[in-house]
């Protein structure tokens, strides 16, 4: 009996055939624009350094190119501009910051003279400026240390502006002396030490689709629980569950069909899903069976937290408002509309909370291979009890109000 | 067949059914008259297992409904008022639902089903579905959905309501060849015509309760050989109470400011005589209608008013 209502619910669910593509059609789409956005690439941001030299000494210079060096130069671009347009272009927000390097700057270095660097941030950004600061201030430390150690040579440098060849190389062979001299400080003492390093966790870096693909998972399931929890006050009525309350057959076949039936849609779902996101977006899945035998699940969960709302509602339409009221929320805080990895982590805690937030971390652990066996299987022996427990409570609803 | 013993079904202080009782046979069409809100559905619904009776005991082929509901409601068939059936889902793959429902499986499933899209003439839309269907072919298969396991007693609550002709008539000969093959049959109604016509016994249900049951042939008989005048127009209805009070052997069945329904044996030779006293009392009469004894006649009787949907 319980296949017989499942098919019976099937068969409905394939003669609505906009609805169904659109429910698989949600993630199937997203992962599409997000692939032809973003390909298989990691976000990467990049931050814009306006450089106003009004000092265009070799040491200014020196200064401005220390970001066009290594791992600065993948995250901040630079550009030389005169400091009356990078005022005004910071302005617009076209940059992250504006560093200005007064003339003066070199004659205070070789100097050792106190000098104002400013650096104008652009308050609309909050990492890049940051960034940008924090570099800076480094820089100007190692430039302080540098003239304790090596002030001679560095004057000698600044003086030639532009030095030659055969200076480089007699400042480089100076260098080298202070440095042999400075090695029985700097060295450490000859201890040998046994180290054991322990396997490191690895967090992949992610492509930007890849990032959002659980997410919209989720979203497409809380587009799906509603509808299909909703189609139980269709079915009262139509009469259709009434006539079923007056039949041999037990309520409990009713509902359960409707389950398996819902069941199979999220495990189609997420199936192909997860395969296209693999396929198209590069996302790491560990675990594939796992993986969408726990996004299937979590789908039914929320299937019956929103048969255990509407059963309860008043009318038809009551129903329909208290689905929203509940999907709405869960999509925006829950991290299916803005991953938690986008999210400020306050709010990203609170959504973690919510039935779906929880779920999807759960998903991302097991996708990322970072599942561990024992909370894994509490969480998802706590999501069998919910069933158990909602189906007994609906079930019940159901028999004694809902079909009457 | 279906035992009803002083079933009683109230929520709070609403008395929706009391102490009703009958008793319907295999191979008869019983039926419950009354207009709507009279308790028939409550009380089918308390037959069908919907609903729990608050007092009284219902048996089914000897199961109670309460105690022994599956057994009980292995034995039905039921036809809801309203069309229970899956718009989206063809005729066949309703009857095969609701045939699976009721234990139907395999090959029996698919001969029942076939069976009973020929016997409501259906069998050439099959495979359409249902949302397709005009209102005729929607009861019949609504119909089908209830016999479609065979049922030893079938239960239909106001099958016809907002038929077409046609299809009323070949919904109620369905009905017929369903008790001639032997199934115990309870029909409700609020339709006098098709009560007289299809049923061989009736109980007829007002305010919940059994006002008068037996055969059409008893029920007429408690409204004796009187005629049924019914009179539209204008009515003083103390004057005219007044002014019939003396007229020998006219009876005031209903009086209201635009209605006056009286019983009279041989009211032909009366008009005169009671329109005289009727015009002296200030009534304008517009329009005069006479009705041989029937259920009707009987409803306004025992009710003191007409039975209307």
């Amino acid at each position: 009996m319980l296949w017989i209502c499942a098919i019976k619910d099937l068969r409905r669910l394939r003669r609505d055939p906009a609805a169904l593509l659109m429910w698989l059609g949600i993630p199937l789409f997203l992962v599409g624009i997000m692939s032809a956005f973003f390909g298989k690439e990691s976000p990467k941001p990049r931050g814009l350094l306006l450089i106003a030299d009004e000092d265009g000494t070799f040491l200014s210079g020196a200064l401005a190119s220390l970001y066009k060096q290594g791992k600065l130069a993948e995250m901040i671009q630079t550009e030389k501009v005169a400091q009356p347009d990078g005022r005004k272009r910071l302005e617009k927000g076209e940059a992250s910051a504006l560093l200005v390097i007064p003339k003066g700057f070199s004659d205070a270095f070789i100097g050792n003279k106190p000098l104002r660097l400013p650096l104008i941030v652009n308050p609309s950004q909050r990492i890049m400026p940051r960034l940008i600061e924090e570099s800076l201030s480094i820089v100007l430390e190692g430039s302080y240390y540098l003239q304790r150690i090596a002030g001679d040579e560095v004057r000698s440098m600044s003086r030639a502006n532009r030095p030659t060849e055969l200076q480089v190389v007699e400042i480089s062979r100076r260098f080298t002396r202070i440095a042999e001299s400075l090695r029985r400080y700097t060295d450490p003492l000859a201890i040998e030490l046994q180290s054991k390093v322990a396997a490191e966790k690895k967090k992949p870096s992610k492509s930007f689709g890849a990032m959002f693909f659980p997410s919209m998972l989720f979203l497409s399931f809380l587009f799906i629980a509603p509808n299909i929890a909703m189609d139980v006050w269709k079915e009262r009525t139509q009469g259709a569950l009434r006539r079923f309350v007056s039949s041999p057959a037990r309520l409990e076949f009713w509902l359960g069909g409707k389950v398996l039936a819902a069941w199979l849609v999220f495990l189609g779902v997420s199936s192909a899903g997860l395969l296209l996101a693999h396929w198209l977006l590069d996302m790491r899945i560990d675990s594939f069976v796992p993986a969408v035998a726990w996004a299937s699940a979590c789908g039914v969960g929320l299937l019956l937290m929103m048969l255990l709302l509407i059963v309860h509602a008043p009318s038809e339409r009551g129903a329909g408002v208290i689905c929203n009221l509940v999907a709405f929320p869960l999509m925006m805080s829950g991290g299916s509309f803005f991953p938690f990895d986008l999210m400020p982590e306050n709010l990203a805690a609170i959504g973690r909370l919510t039935p779906n937030g929880w779920a999807l971390t759960k998903l991302q652990q097991i996708l990322d291979g970072q599942a561990a066996l024992t909370p894994f299987a509490m969480a998802a022996a706590g999501l069998m009890v919910f069933f158990a427990a909602s189906f007994a409570i609906i079930g019940r609803r159901v028999r004694r109000n809902f079909a009457q | 067949m279906i035992q009803i013993e002083k079933l009683r079904k109230s929520y709070g202080d609403l008395v929706a059914v009391d102490d009703v009782s009958f008793e319907a046979k295999p191979g008869e069409v019983f039926g419950l008259l009354g207009p709507n809100g009279a308790g028939k559905t409550t009380t089918i619904g308390c037959i069908t297992g919907l609903l729990t009776p608050t007092a009284g005991r219902i048996s089914v082929l000897g199961h109670d409904v309460v105690r022994d509901g599956v057994e009980a409601r292995r034995a039905l068939g039921v036809v809801p008022q309203e069309i229970a059936l899956y718009d989206d889902l063809s005729a066949a793959e309703n009857l095969s639902y609701w045939g699976g429902a009721q234990g139907l499986r395999g090959a029996e499933a698919k001969r029942r089903t076939q069976e009973v899209l020929e016997i409501t003439g259906l069998a050439d839309r099959a495979n359409e579905p249902v949302k397709r269907f005009s209102g005729g072919m929607k009861r019949r298969l609504n119909f089908a959905a209830g016999i479609v396991h065979q049922p030893k007693v079938l239960i239909l609550d106001e099958p016809t309501v907002g038929v077409d002709p046609q299809s009323r008539v070949r919904l109620l000969e369905l009905v017929r060849e369903q008790a001639r093959a032997g199934a115990c049959v309870l029909y409700t109604t609020h339709y006098m015509e098709e009560a007289e016509s299809l049923c061989d016994r009736l109980a007829i249900v007002d305010h919940g309760r059994i006002i008068a049951q037996g055969t059409l042939e008893e029920l007429r008989s408690m409204f004796g050989e009187r005629d049924l005048l019914r009179l539209d127009g204008n009515f003083p209805v103390d004057a005219c109470r007044e002014a019939l009070r003396n007229a020998d052997g006219v009876e005031i069945l209903q009086a209201e400011p635009n209605l006056l329904a009286l019983s009279a044996a041989k009211a032909t030779m009366r008009l005169p005589q009671m329109f005289a006293a009727l015009t002296a009392a200030g009534a304008e009469i517009r329009g005069v209608t006479m009705k041989q004894p029937s259920l009707e006649a009987l409803f306004i009787k025992l009710t003191g008013k007409e039975l209307r949907e």
